[in-house]
């Protein structure tokens, strides 16, 4: 694993060789010195020649003047002489035997610190691993968990603001309506006066219904009381689905909707979701547009999305309000947009039904109004 | 409490000096949060390349602080950030900087190579069959098309799975169209992973995919 380690092991085992090679030569030089000492002796015994039994224990003994060298010379010389020059022929039975025993000692003692070693190196990679993969896990809890507290404390704060922004929402038309119907239930006014603001308090009733609408299907998104349920469905159909509910709205202005035609393909959706995410983009586009133009409607296969491109002839959206636009009940300040009615919903809903099927909207100056384009992904390869 | 991922103090980074100082970054104090998806505009020149850079711990700041994960990366160890950078940061550039002697499935192992991380097999097939380039695993990049190269670059940042994707203008050599398609698909897969992308463009109509736009001027953040 580590350099450092394999490096100190090594060092260790080179020690361990030095030594055992250190203790073999050792005996090897044990069995010479005691080969030797009996030359010398062998030759003490031939220089001295006793006769007498004190004359053979002095020359053992070492009593008579005889040098070293010599003895050692003659000794050899004799032993040659006799055919005695193995070495370790002389040695003695209980220093053969004994030699293996150290031998097998040593090496056994080699092993088992060898053994002992590789042992304790794997039990130390096995919890170091571990440990890592603790450690990893910790990392990742923490993370989940905070990631978790963080999105219930958002969702709580969204609810918040989602209930401030319908009450605000609402609150507009509501005290226009009171209005209407007090000025109608005083008799100061003519009978056709009081009958012309019945006729707008109805109005606002109206309005209002629309904005409950939208109200209820935005917090229905919101809140995830509805899940979007896809299914294989055709992606011409919804398309179709669209165009024919702002059909009439356009007549009237005399609006032209035309779709390109493109290879038509079964798309994973929510048919109804997607069909209303496109029915807002319309229907901006018609409400947004003079009578007599046209809202053209372009589908054009790529490598793993559709593009879904919606360019009209209308007003157009500034450029510092394209970021906006998607934005919770924002509303264009152009006063074209002030004096229309809406809620500032449709296009948020849009953006969020889009991007919870895994596609996208942007939006682009065209050449007269503006382009909505929308990605919507091909085939749906979830992950796992 | 927010969960913060990435945040900066004080940042700042000069080039020149006396007349020709440029102010690269200017004091920028901001932060992002996880999940988020940022996008951050600016003229070229304004900087932001320069607090991409310091953001993925390319480059080291003059002062200030730069916290991934709550951790200054710069007390780190030049060894230590590497391997923080690795695990941490995924990159994608404009120019691809793919290795052209290598073919698109070893560019995308490659990362992980470098960490001596076991490779997610099933986990890098799904990511490419999702992003598109099954089909193209055994070619060499010059054999690829703009579009095709990113994506293989898109694959290679999301494959070790990292907690921040850091893209410098990665569309900026495609047609609107592949541009459009690439950055759907970079959207989609970081939400699909609750990772966190931070994109630097200079196209509006792209920016407004982000959940949050940051604008750069002369090296400060002057809009959120």
């Amino acid at each position: 694993m580590d350099k450092g380690r394999n490096k100190r092991i090594m060092v260790f085992l080179g020690l361990l060789v030095l030594l055992l090679s250190g203790t073999l030569y050792t005996a090897v030089r044990w069995i010479d010195t005691v080969h030797m000492e009996n030359q010398e002796l062998l030759g003490r015994l031939l220089l001295t020649k006793p006769t007498t039994e004190g004359g053979y224990v002095s020359a053992v003994e070492g009593k008579e003047e005889i040098d070293r060298e010599q003895a050692l010379a003659a000794g050899q010389t004799a032993e040659a002489a006799y055919g005695y020059s193995g070495r370790y022929a002389v040695i003695s039975p209980a220093v053969a035997s004994f030699l293996p025993v150290l031998l097998l000692a040593a090496s056994f003692f080699v092993l088992l610190l060898a053994f002992l070693i590789l042992h304790q190196k794997k039990l130390q990679n096995r919890t170091e691993l571990k440990l890592f993969e603790l450690e990893d896990k910790a990392v990742q809890l923490t993370q989940e968990n905070s990631l978790l507290k963080s999105r219930i404390e958002r969702e709580a704060a969204e609810t918040k603001t989602l209930v401030t922004d319908i009450s605000h929402q609402l609150k507009t038309p509501l005290a226009s309506l009171k209005m209407c119907y007090e000025i109608a239930d005083t008799s100061r006014f003519t009978k056709e006066e009081q009958h012309s603001f019945l006729m707008q308090g109805k109005n606002e009733v109206f309005k209002l219904e629309n904005l409950t609408k939208s109200l209820i299907q935005l917090s229905r998104l919101e809140t995830n009381m509805i899940r979007l349920e896809p299914v294989y469905e055709s992606l011409k159909k919804t398309l179709q689905g669209a165009v024919s509910s702002v059909y009439m709205k356009a007549y009237r202005k005399n609006i032209a909707i035309s779709v390109s035609e493109f290879e038509d393909e079964n798309v994973l959706q929510d048919p109804r979701w997607t069909q209303e995410a496109l029915v807002n983009i319309l229907d901006n586009a018609v409400k947004y547009s003079a009578p007599n133009t046209a809202v053209e409607i372009r589908v054009e296969p790529m490598v793993s999305y559709y593009l879904i491109e919606i360019e009209d002839q209308g007003i157009g959206i500034p450029k510092e309000e394209k970021n906006q636009i998607f934005k919770r009940f924002y509303r264009g300040r152009s006063s074209a947009v002030q004096e229309t009615d809406g809620s500032g919903v449709g296009l948020y809903l849009t953006r969020k039904i889009l991007e919870e099927q895994g596609g996208s909207i942007c939006v682009k100056s065209g050449r007269k109004g503006c382009i909505f384009q929308i990605t919507y992904p091909k085939t749906s390869h979830r992950l796992s | 409490m927010k969960t913060m991922l990435l945040e900066t103090e004080d940042l700042c980074k000069y080039y020149g000096s006396g007349e020709n100082l440029v102010k690269a970054i200017d004091h920028t104090t901001m932060d992002i949060q996880r999940g988020e998806f940022t996008a951050i505009v600016g003229r070229s020149g304004s900087g932001k390349s320069t607090l991409l850079h310091m953001l993925g711990a390319l480059d080291r700041p003059d002062s200030g602080k730069v916290r991934i994960e709550g951790k200054n990366v710069f007390e780190l160890k030049d060894e230590e950030l590497a391997v923080f950078r690795r695990r941490k940061i995924g990159f994608i550039f404009q120019n691809y900087n793919l290795i052209p002697s290598l073919n698109v499935w070893e560019n995308i192992v490659l990362p992980m190579g470098l960490d001596k991380k076991k490779v997610d097999q099933t986990f890098v097939r799904n990511l490419t069959e999702r992003i598109g380039i099954t089909d193209k695993l055994k070619s060499l990049p010059s054999t690829l098309s703009g579009g095709q190269q990113q994506r293989v670059a898109i694959a290679r940042a999301l494959a070790s799975k990292p907690a921040i994707i850091l893209a410098d203008e990665p569309t900026g050599n495609l047609d609107s169209r592949t541009e459009l398609e690439v950055i759907s698909l970079l959207k989609a897969c970081v939400n699909e992973y609750g990772q966190t992308l931070v994109m630097i463009t200079h196209d509006e109509t792209i920016a407004q995919m982000a959940d949050r736009i940051l604008v750069i001027e002369d090296g400060k953040v002057v809009s959120q």
